[in-house]
This record gives structure tokens, C-alpha cells and sequence, in this order.
């Protein structure tokens, strides 16, 4: 079998065997949906309108807690390298990594979108937008993530860092994708934002991967 | 590659330092097919830093690494296919079991897997065969990540410390297989505690990165 | 050209031309600074909208332009660092990072001192003050990830691979927040570009941006001198040079 789909799948077949850590990001994202109906003054009307931010930015900080799990296991047990150093292109082992990640982690919480998106009282004419920007823009977030996690993998105790670095880069996925929601929720076309989005996700596959090698080979050295 | 076309990796002027202190500098070494390279040095000397660079983990402060007269940095991938490398840590994953892992191996490495009951054997892991890695012993799963050594086509190896937590039937099969790697014209870089028995007439080095000891004998 | 440029890569040769640069540097930027507030603060006319507040403009914009043109620096040498190896110019990054962060903070301080009269509150969530304060996340970014490696040569490299994703990045954020900002666009007309440039006052705003970089310069320039004495302190250059 192709060694790149290989790793996806002995990922997925790992994810596989240690099933209750797969809710965790989609526990967390609920979590924080009641926190925040609950921290504030939860008027239909309110929670209406802040309910497509609640959701992205639930969705951004789950992708970035369950970020650790991309590569952290395979650093120590000395995996990360042997697939670093194997005959096979380490650009698309990283891509391949990155997508068992994101199938793990980022596409189950997309799943119970629109269930939170009920509960939060969600304008539901935005919620084609609203999936549809968290399928293009949640792989962006694990890609630019991958890259904080390379830098960080070798320190013992980083904490914050990740968050703090990364967290900037999330911010204009932040911003369109929650612009395309509020528009297609108001009965508007957000293709433009989409488009914008589609193009940081173009922009991600490309230059990622790359990044992501040499920065573990600097956390590996 | 046939039998006749001799590997030859060079290293010129290695430099390296670690958390802003020289480890070696200016080191010079040669190794041609069916030879062998000890590196010895107390704990801290960089022997890993030493092996981590001639896999090309970690570029070098100074100096140059060629295999076949051309620089590794270059040769990127097709270096990659050249060598085989063990660490300290096994590379194992501790939810898939022996046999699962040996197969994952040969995915890696792009070989079939019709060996991997042999290598089971050879590696006395029949038993332990379909039992998840987490509930093996230390030598276990060691044997486990050696069995790369029976799995991977490629001729150079480098080994760090590759006889650690390994009982002495296990030490025997490593030394057995480094000689076979030899004899069929391999390449080995390896840094051991222990005494590797290597044969009059293989070709030799040992290199010793104690500071005070600084030596490079042929 | 290429060969002058080249010299400076050697810790020794930086160290003496910079050392014989950095007294006309320090003259230079002090004239300058006082020629700006001169200029800006007394001489210039007071604006026909904002009366005599929006004279800390003349902080704030060149603050604005260093925060960026810092980072421009040291992505420059973050590129020089990543493939020419050259070890002074990520000493330069490192050195170049709390300055630029001072900057982008004191254009944020600024902003809002002006905003006070202007919009009647200390802050506002428009493009310019929130692009600025997302690069101060950046530059915070930067430092912690440095002070995080121990190792200082990995750090040089880890830090130059951060600044240059984020140069990537910086345009498509600021493109973002400008955006995003045209939404929000309250009935307040937020101009921190001040009021249309007279020429009395953009000599006094140029002479501030280019004293600031001259300041740049010299406090960075002094930082690397810093990293050199520590690192290199078992040279023999360097001790004939301290006995000298």
C-alpha cells in the first residue's frame, strides 16, 4: 500500500483504539457554547446574533487544544523521525498527518454544528455558509497550527507559547468566515468571502507543509 | 546498486555546537562500503548530535557531509532512501501491536510485507506476535524496532545505541546481523557501550568525542 | 557590493565599524528628534478640526510606520539567517524585536491618547489601532519564542522561520482587519492619518519617522554589540580588543 496512505491510515486506525479521546474536542466545543450562553445575558435576540461567533471561535480554540495530538505521540515514541527519514516525500507525510488530524478532531465538530447551531439559536439560513466555512476554513487552522506545534515540540515547557503564536494567523480566517456567515444569514451571497477563504486554504496547502518540515527537523536536531 | 559500485560517505570540517557549546569541531572521516564507524564518548559528547547530523536531521555549524561526492542537503530524499536510522526511542506505536507495527514498517519503506512473519521469528516476537506494544517489556518492544534492520533495503545504517535494554540473546542476534550488514558491502555508523566483536580484516573506525580524546584512528 | 555587504558578516569587523558608526548615530537621531518636535509641536499651525491634539500625530504615525518597517528589517534578516547561515543577522532579528515591539506599542498608547479627544474613549476597534495590536501580539510572539529555545542557535532559526510566517501573513491580516473595519464603520470617522497633509506639518512628521529609524538603528546596532561580547567572549579578538 502507497506509504502516504499508509500513515493516514495506521492514524486513523490509532485514533481508532483510543475512541474516548475523540470526544474531548467535541465536548469542549459544547462546553463552550454553554459557557458563553451562560456568561451572558442569553436574550434569544442576542445569542441570535453573536451565535456564528460563538461557534467559530468554539470550533478555532477545539482545533487548537487538540493540536498536541498531530505530532506530539510520534515525537515520543521516536515515530516523527522514522517517517521524517523514510523514502517518501516528508511535504506529503505532513499533509497526510494534517488530514488524519483534521478528520479526528476538525470534521466530528463540524458534524454536531448544527446541533449547537439549534441550540444557540442560530439564523438557520446561514447554515449551509456556516458548515461550508468551517469545512474550508478548519483545515487552514490545523495547517497553520502544524507550524506552531513544529516549533514548539521540543520544549518542555510551552504552555501559552503555542496558543500566542499561532493565534494571530488565526484571525483573518476568523474574520471571513464569520463575515460570510453573517451575510448568508441575512439572506445575502458570501461567495466573495468564501473565495477569500478557499484562497487561504490554497495558500496553506501550498507553503505549509514545507514549514512544517523544517521546523521539525529543527525541533528533531 | 550492484556489488561493485562502493558507498562512500565523507565527512570534512564538521563543526557543531549544542545549547551554545562546542561539541567537536573540524572533524574529518571517510567510510566506504562494508565498513564500519564506532563513536564512543562519555554521555554528552554528541555522539547523537554526531548521528542526527549524518542522517541530515540537523545541519551541521561548519563542514560538509557527501555521500557519493555529493552533499546530503542536496540529495534530500534520495539520501533518505540510502539509510536506515535508529534512536534511542523505538519508533514504535504502543497501541498497534508487533506484528502491526512490522507491517506499518514495511509500508514506510515501500518493501512488501510477505517477511514479516520471518522477521517475527528472527526477532523471537512469535509469541508476542498480536499483543498490543503497550503490554511488551522493554526488550520486547526494542526487538520490535530492530526488526527494521531485517525490513529496510537500505545499505547504511545508523545506530544509536541499538543494544540498550536488549538481553544477551538479543545482544548476540545484533551483533550477528551487524556482521551479515558488513559482509554483504553495508555501511555502519554505530555508537555503542558495547563490545561489537568486529572481525580482523573489516574495515574499522572508531571515533571517540570526549573532548580530551579527541581521535579519529583507522 | 556584495563583498561590502559580506564584511559585516564576520562578529569582529561589525563590532569595530560599528562601534566607530554608532557616535554619529546617536548625534544624528538626537537632532533630528529635536528638529521634529520643534517643528511639530511649536512651528507647525494648530489643525482647523482637531485644534492642537492631534499633534500627537507626529508620535504616533512614525511609531505606526516603524512597527512595520521593523518587521520588514527583520524579516530580511530572517531570510539572510535561513539561507546564507550568516549568524549576526539573527542576532540582528533578535535584537530588532523588543524595539519593534516598543514601537508598535507606544503607536497604540499614541492612538489611544488621541483618540481620547477625538472620540471621546481610550480605545476603538478600527482597522489601524487593530491591525497594530494584533502585530504587538506577533512581536510578543517573537520574543517569547526566543526566550523559550535555550539553545541560541536554534532559537536564531526558529525565530527566523516565526518572523517570515508571519510576513506571509502580516499583509493578509491587514488586509483582513481593514475589512472587516469597513463594516463596523460607526458614525465616527476614525482618520489617525490626521488631517490633510500641509506641508508645514509633513516636515516635521518626516523628520520624526526618519529620526526613529535612525534611533532603530543605533539601539539595534548596540543590542547585537551586546550579543557579540557575550558570545564571543573567549575570542581572541575580542579580548586584544577589550585590553587595547
Amino acid at each position: 500500500m502507497n506509504a502516504y496512505l499508509a500513515i493516514l491510515k495506521r492514524d486513523l486506525i490509532l485514533a481508532n483504539r483510543n475512541r474516548s479521546a475523540l470526544f474531548n474536542p467535541l465536548l469542549f466545543f459544547a462546553l463552550l457554547a454553554t459557557l458563553f450562553t451562560v456568561a451572558t445575558s442569553a436574550s434569544t435576540e442576542m445569542l441570535s446574533e453573536i451565535s456564528s461567533g460563538i461557534i467559530w471561535v468554539g470550533a478555532l480554540l477545539a482545533s487548537l487544544l487538540s493540536i498536541d495530538n498531530l505530532f506530539r505521540s510520534d515525537y515520543e515514541d521516536g515515530s516523527l523521525e522514522q517517517w521524517l527519514l523514510s523514502p517518501n516525500k516528508p511535504t506529503f507525510m505532513v499533509l497526510m498527518k494534517v488530514l488524519s488530524h483534521w478528520l479526528v478532531s476538525g470534521l466530528p465538530i463540524i458534524l454536531i454544528t448544527p446541533l449547537l447551531a439549534v441550540i444557540l439559536h442560530f439564523p438557520m439560513t446561514g447554515l449551509n455558509v456556516l458548515v461550508l466555512s468551517l469545512l474550508i476554513g478548519t483545515p487552514v487552522l490545523s495547517l497553520v497550527g502544524a507550524i506552531g506545534l513544529a516549533l514548539t515540540l521540543g520544549l518542555r515547557k510551552s504552555g501559552m507559547l503555542l496558543p500566542l503564536l499561532v493565534l494571530p494567523f488565526y484571525i483573518p480566517v476568523l474574520i471571513f468566515a464569520n463575515n460570510a456567515v453573517l451575510i448568508s444569514a441575512s439572506g445575502g451571497d458570501a461567495s466573495a468571502q468564501l473565495t477569500m477563504l478557499l484562497a487561504m486554504l490554497v495558500l496553506a496547502l501550498t507553503l505549509t507543509p514545507i514549514t512544517v518540515v523544517y521546523c521539525l527537523k529543527l525541533s528533531l536536531g | 546498486m550492484t556489488n561493485d559500485q562502493r558507498l562512500c560517505l565523507e565527512v570534512e570540517q564538521l563543526s557543531c555546537a549544542r545549547n551554545n557549546k562546542t561539541l567537536f569541531e573540524d572533524l574529518n572521516f571517510s567510510l566506504h562500503s562494508g565498513e564500519i564507524m564506532i563513536v564512543e564518548g562519555n554521555n554528552g559528547s554528541g555522539k547523537t548530535t554526531l548521528l542526527k547530523l549524518l542522517c541530515g536531521l540537523r545541519s551541521p555549524d561548519q563542514g560538509t557531509i557527501k555521500f557519493n561526492h555529493q552533499e546530503i542537503d542536496d540529495l534530500a530524499r534520495e539520501y533518505n532512501d540510502q539509510l536506515l536510522y535508529l534512536s534511542h526511542k523505538n519508533g514504535v506505536k504502543a497501541d498497534l501491536t508487533a506484528r502491526e507495527n512490522l507491517n506499518s514498517f514495511c509500508q514506510l519503506y515501500g518493501q512488501p510485507a510477505e517477511f514479516v512473519d520471518e522477521v517475527l521469528v528472527k526477532m523471537e516476537l512469535v509469541n508476542e506476535a498480536d499483543i498490543s506494544c503497550r503490554f511488551l517489556s522493554e526488550g520486547q518492544n526494542r526487538r520490535v524496532a530492530l526488526a527494521r534492520l531485517l525490513l529496510s533495503p537500505a545499505p547504511i545504517w545508523i545506530l544509536d545505541e541499538p543494544l540498550t535494554a536488549l538481553d544477551e540473546a538479543g545482544v548476540e542476534l545484533v551483533k550477528k546481523l551487524l556482521h551479515l550488514k558488513l559482509q554483504r558491502e553495508g555501511m555502519i555508523i554505530i555508537s555503542s557501550h558495547h563490545d561489537l566483536n568486529i572481525d580482523e580484516g573489516i574495515g574499522m573506525q572508531r571515533i571517540n568525542l570526549t573532548p580530551s580524546l579527541l581521535t579519529s584512528v583507522a | 557590493m556584495l563583498r561590502f555587504l559580506h564584511q559585516f558578516a564576520s562578529p569582529p569587523t561589525f563590532y569595530r565599524r560599528s562601534a566607530q558608526l554608532l557616535p554619529w548615530l546617536a548625534v544624528s537621531t538626537l537632532l533630528l528628534i529635536l528638529f521634529g518636535l520643534y517643528q511639530g509641536l511649536w512651528l507647525a499651525p494648530p489643525d482647523y478640526q482637531q485644534g492642537d491634539s492631534y499633534r500627537i500625530m507626529f508620535i504616533h504615525v512614525p511609531a505606526a510606520w516603524m512597527s512595520l518597517f521593523i518587521y520588514m528589517v527583520m524579516a530580511f534578516s530572517a531570510a539572510v539567517v535561513l539561507i546564507w547561515r550568516i549568524k549576526l543577522a539573527g542576532d540582528f532579528v533578535i535584537a530588532s524585536a523588543p524595539v519593534g515591539a516598543s514601537f508598535t506599542f507606544l503607536a497604540l498608547i499614541t492612538g489611544a491618547i488621541w483618540g481620547k479627544p477625538m472620540w471621546g474613549t481610550w480605545w476603538v476597534w478600527d482597522a489601524r489601532l487593530t491591525s497594530e495590536l494584533i502585530l504587538l501580539f506577533i512581536y510578543m510572539g517573537i520574543i517569547a519564542l526566543n526566550n523559550a529555545i535555550e539553545d541560541k542557535q536554534l532559537a536564531a532559526k526558529a525565530v527566523g522561520v516565526f518572523v517570515l510566517v508571519g510576513v506571509v501573513n502580516i499583509p493578509i491580516i491587514h488586509f483582513s482587519v481593514e475589512w472587516w473595519s469597513t463594516l463596523h464603520q460607526g458614525p465616527t470617522v476614525t482618520k489617525l492619518d490626521g488631517p490633510s497633509i500641509h506641508q508645514s506639518m509633513l516636515i516635521p512628521l518626516l523628520a520624526m519617522a526618519l529620526a526613529f529609524k535612525l534611533f532603530y538603528f543605533l539601539v539595534a546596532i548596540m543590542r547585537v554589540q551586546n550579543r557579540i561580547l557575550s558570545d564571543e567572549q573567549n575570542k581572541t579578538w575580542l579580548k586584544r580588543l577589550l585590553i587595547q
